[in-house]
């Protein structure tokens, strides 16, 4: 059987090779159907003895065709096209037949969601490296990668794989049981015949009824406590947004107090939910999908950032003397995912340009920093400012800073300050891009936006944000506080332009 | 509506929870089984008479699960037609048990019921039967979930008690318990443990440390402040993003001790005190339970206090002695502000932090305890509240007759 991205040839022994075809790296329609296909061929041969999965180009670095995901235009079609991957793999698995993955080259994410199916995997000694890209900017795993990595290696390692960017060698992947056997690559498929000639059927360990009660079980108190804190300081790091972190937790966990059925059944419905989500939509078509070629230069990325962390430095000063307690303001500016609360961040910048991002009606944040200045705190250099700094990296906001500037009595909502913070980010990262509109494109700017000048990621960018958060909200929002808190919240007619235009 | 009448109030001493405290050679069955038959033998009950034992345990599973009340009720020797049920409410297990015995009555639906609780910490320990509350990453992110003793030092934090607001506090309540065991304040409810050669095993509370002092407790390091550092102090501030940081300042010495017990009340209508010539000791006026936000978890006891208090008609002021459960200092630091309440009417024999708190079986400890009291003092009202997990408050008011 010969299709556009699989190749099935039977030889004599009854060993079926099953071969992954190289013109395609990209899961889509056709390659789900192609699998669906080989699969059922070779369900349907009598002889079978056992089946080796290989690939043409010798790598594994297949990762969905996010285009064709991100087109897919409901629930139920997400659903339905993922799972039917899914339950290809799945009949494959379970023929009761030995599958052996022959594992060589960069193995991504859903290259190793393909060869966790296979009963025994065997690696090219020369060539084998796995590449993990961390699931909080993207998605999480869809082919059952979030059940049988945990039910093969553990909870524990494989949140910590998905949630990293880690390179894992073939030593390593040996020791982590990502691969079972490591070879020369001339002895790749004799080594997998002469597994497939030994065992005559051969279950997963997830199917394996005498070895079920083995399977890592959430409950228990190992496993009980890694949850209990694993969930905090995930929560704790992503406060409410990158939801791709709390649904791959989620799809370990309830994954696995069920048995594999179930837990392919329950990440399916959490990808459909996650691939749906714009703040995971926003990222993935800003960071993977429309990464522009036009590179912005260094010197103007510089300048961005440079006025992008002093503009937030300067909000944060804004809003204290606006009477906003000095807590709530840090911790708005951490919920954002900001790299630091705009006070502590303060501290770490040369005062004067902090005074310079100050026009004229902010005299009195001005004198604050100034009357800062004459007692000595210029921030973390004198290891005094907003913050006091303690040795061992301990700090803590002044306490003298609420008598410098006393908090109002009644406080906004931490959403109130958080709004401001990403308004003020937002609108500065339009002022600064409006010099360079004939130059880059939008598309670049939010790019370069989230990678290298500080708005956060989940932003997917500032156009991005605008666009999926409500064009019209956001220019009344940018109206209504450059009325009440001053002019860099005016957005110019060229700015308006593009994102009325978006 | 019926009155639910109090007759009796039974407990075991507390053992330390851990395996070398003297009560953990003792099946948590057995403990409960140990407060039925002195139920029994107290008040010369026939106990095909009882309709019903409630008994609340916080970690039904393993030696504890399959329905302890039941399997107490049978290995006490009971009449097999008393049934027996198993309830949960956390920390308040034991309280809410009395609360659905004492319906049963007030309902008219039972004649004669025993509310109670036993909890052996040192054989099935905290936290053993697990949760989706704190485990299921859905359930615990959409909650802000935080282990208990963050919630009580987010409420100090939140509410202004330093480290020696909370000691000074703790420091009482050990000169209070060992004063009232110096005076035998606890004879008329507690019931020594015992072999089945009668040897004693345990006649006293023995997790006190009477000479605690402020010197002693200020040697101790926050329990819980490791904990925090791994993303709960952050998780905390998710919810209460007013404050900077967490401040630690409860420790084992100001927290309520892990200790192993059973109690039981006895409750009925006027019927079986007659038929008994039972003493009614006093009456339920009134109780309720309420939900509280979660992440602080440990401000409900004010609020249960209150709807019960509004149940039954009265104010705070009206309450002669109240008995709230010593779960952490700061905890009934708070219920004493919002209450205003003063420090001389509440847990004045002292409470969990010298005596332990065996979880399932407390509430029903300190109804007795503050029966006692308010009959020794010639009293006439008390309020027994605890704080629960999960952000939920029990209360229960009561009067003598």
């Amino acid at each position: 059987m010969n299709l556009s991205n699989i190749k099935v040839i039977n030889n004599d022994e009854g060993i079926t090779n099953l071969v992954i075809k190289s013109k395609n790296t990209l899961i889509n329609d056709e390659f789900i159907n192609d699998f669906t296909e080989s699969i059922d061929f070779i369900a349907s041969y009598k002889n079978l003895k056992g089946v080796i999965i290989s690939t043409e180009h010798n790598h594994y670095d297949y990762d969905y065709d996010l285009n064709f995901l991100l087109s897919l235009k409901n629930s139920e079609l997400i659903f339905n096209t993922i799972t039917k991957l899914t339950k290809a793999l799945r009949k494959l698995e379970t023929l009761g037949k030995p599958i052996v993955s022959i594992v060589s080259g960069e193995i991504k994410l859903g290259g190793l969601e393909i060869i966790l199916h296979a009963h025994h995997r065997i690696a090219n000694k020369s060539n084998t490296i796995f590449h993990f890209k961390n699931t909080k900017y993207s998605l999480i795993p869809s082919i059952g990668g979030s059940q049988r990595l945990p039910r093969q290696i553990g909870i524990n390692k494989s949140v910590n794989l998905y949630l990293s960017d880690k390179v894992i060698s073939v030593e390593e992947a040996l020791e982590l049981n990502l691969v079972n056997e490591v070879v020369d690559k001339n002895k790749l498929f004799n080594q997998a015949k002469e597994y497939i000639i030994k065992n005559s059927s051969s279950l997963q360990n997830w199917d394996n009824k005498k070895l079920l009660k083995s399977q890592p079980n959430p409950f228990s108190n190992e496993n009980l406590s890694y949850f209990i804190s694993k969930i905090a300081s995930l929560h704790s790091t992503t406060s409410d947004h990158y939801p791709a972190v709390k649904l791959l937790i989620s799809s370990i966990y309830e994954g696995l107090n069920t048995d594999i059925n179930s837990g392919l059944k329950i990440e399916a419905r959490h990808f459909t939910w996650l691939i749906q989500n714009i703040e995971t939509k926003s990222m993935l078509e800003t960071l993977v999908l429309k990464k522009q070629k036009k590179e912005l230069p260094e010197n103007i990325i510089h300048n961005f950032k440079k006025s992008f962390r002093e503009n937030y430095a300067a909000e944060g000063v804004k809003l204290l003397l606006n009477g906003v307690s000095a807590a709530l303001i840090e911790n708005a500016g951490k919920r954002l995912d900001f790299e630091a609360g705009p006070l502590k961040l303060a501290d770490t910048l040369d005062i004067q340009c902090i005074i310079n991002q100050l026009d004229s009606t902010d005299a009195s944040a001005a004198s604050l920093i100034r009357s800062m200045q004459k007692i000595n705190r210029n921030g973390l250099s004198t290891n005094k400012g907003f913050y006091d700094y303690k040795e061992g990296g301990k700090s803590n906001i002044w306490p003298g800073l609420i008598d410098l500037i006393p908090t109002a009595k009644i406080q906004p909502s931490i959403g109130e300050v958080e709004k401001r913070l990403l308004f003020s980010a937002i609108n500065n990262i339009f002022y600064n891009y409006n010099k360079y509109s004939d130059l880059y494109n939008s598309k670049a700017v939010d790019y370069f936006a989230i990678k290298n000048i500080g708005l956060p990621i989940w932003t997917g960018g500032a156009f991005k944000w605008v666009k999926e958060n409500g064009i019209k909200e956001f220019i009344n929002t940018s109206n209504e506080y450059a009325k009440t808190l001053g002019s860099r919240f005016v957005l110019n007619e060229n700015i308006l332009k593009i994102i009325k235009s978006m | 509506m019926n009155e639910a009448l109090i007759f009796d109030t039974v407990r075991t001493p507390r053992g330390k929870g851990k395996k070398s405290g003297s009560l953990n050679e003792v099946a948590p069955v057995q403990l409960a089984s140990k407060v039925l038959k002195s139920i029994e033998s107290r008040n010369n009950l026939n106990t095909e008479d009882v309709d019903d034992v409630v008994l609340g345990c916080v970690h039904p599973i393993g030696e504890q699960g399959a329905d302890i009340a039941r399997t107490a009720v049978l290995e006490a020797g009971w009449d097999q037609t008393v049934s027996g049920v198993q309830v949960d409410r956390f920390c308040a297990s034991g309280l809410e048990a009395v609360n659905i015995a004492a319906a049963q009555v007030m309902s008219g639906q039972s004649d004669l019921s025993v509310g109670g609780g036993v909890e052996s910490m040192s054989r099935v320990p905290l936290g053993s039967s697990g949760g989706a509350w704190m485990a299921d990453p859905t359930v615990a992110y959409n909650s802000y979930f935080v282990p208990q003793g963050i919630s009580a030092d987010l409420l100090a934090t939140k509410y202004n008690y330093t480290r020696n607001d909370v000691d000074s506090y703790a420091v009482s309540s050990q000169k209070r318990a060992s004063e009232a065991w110096k005076n035998n304040k606890f004879k008329n409810s507690i019931i020594p443990v015992k072999d089945q050669n009668n040897l004693p095993i345990l006649e006293v509370d023995e997790y006190m440390r009477p000479e605690t002092t402020m010197q002693s407790l200020g040697a101790l390091e926050p329990s819980f402040e490791k904990m925090g550092d791994h993303g709960f102090d952050d998780v905390a501030i998710l919810k209460y993003p007013e404050l900077e940081s967490i401040k630690h300042v409860h420790h084992a010495g100001n927290s309520s001790g892990i200790v192993d017990g059973a109690a039981g009340v006895l409750l009925g209508n006027k019927k079986m005190a007659d038929k008994y010539e039972l003493k009614a000791r006093a009456k339920i006026r009134s109780f309720a339970s309420i939900g509280s936000e979660p992440t602080i978890m440990l401000t409900g006891p004010a609020d249960s206090a209150e709807k019960a208090l509004k149940k039954a008609n009265m104010n705070a002021s009206d309450i002669d002695l109240f008995e709230m459960n010593e779960a952490f200092a700061a905890v009934v630091l708070r219920f004493m502000e919002a209450l205003n309440v003063d420090h001389s009417k509440v847990n004045v024999n002292g409470g969990a932090i010298a005596l332990g708190h065996p979880l399932g079986a407390t509430g029903a400890i300190i109804l007795g305890t503050v029966l006692d009291e308010l009959e020794r003092r010639d009293l006439s009202t008390g309020l027994i509240t605890l704080c629960v997990g999960a952000g939920m408050g029990t209360a229960t008011i009561i009067e003598r007759i």
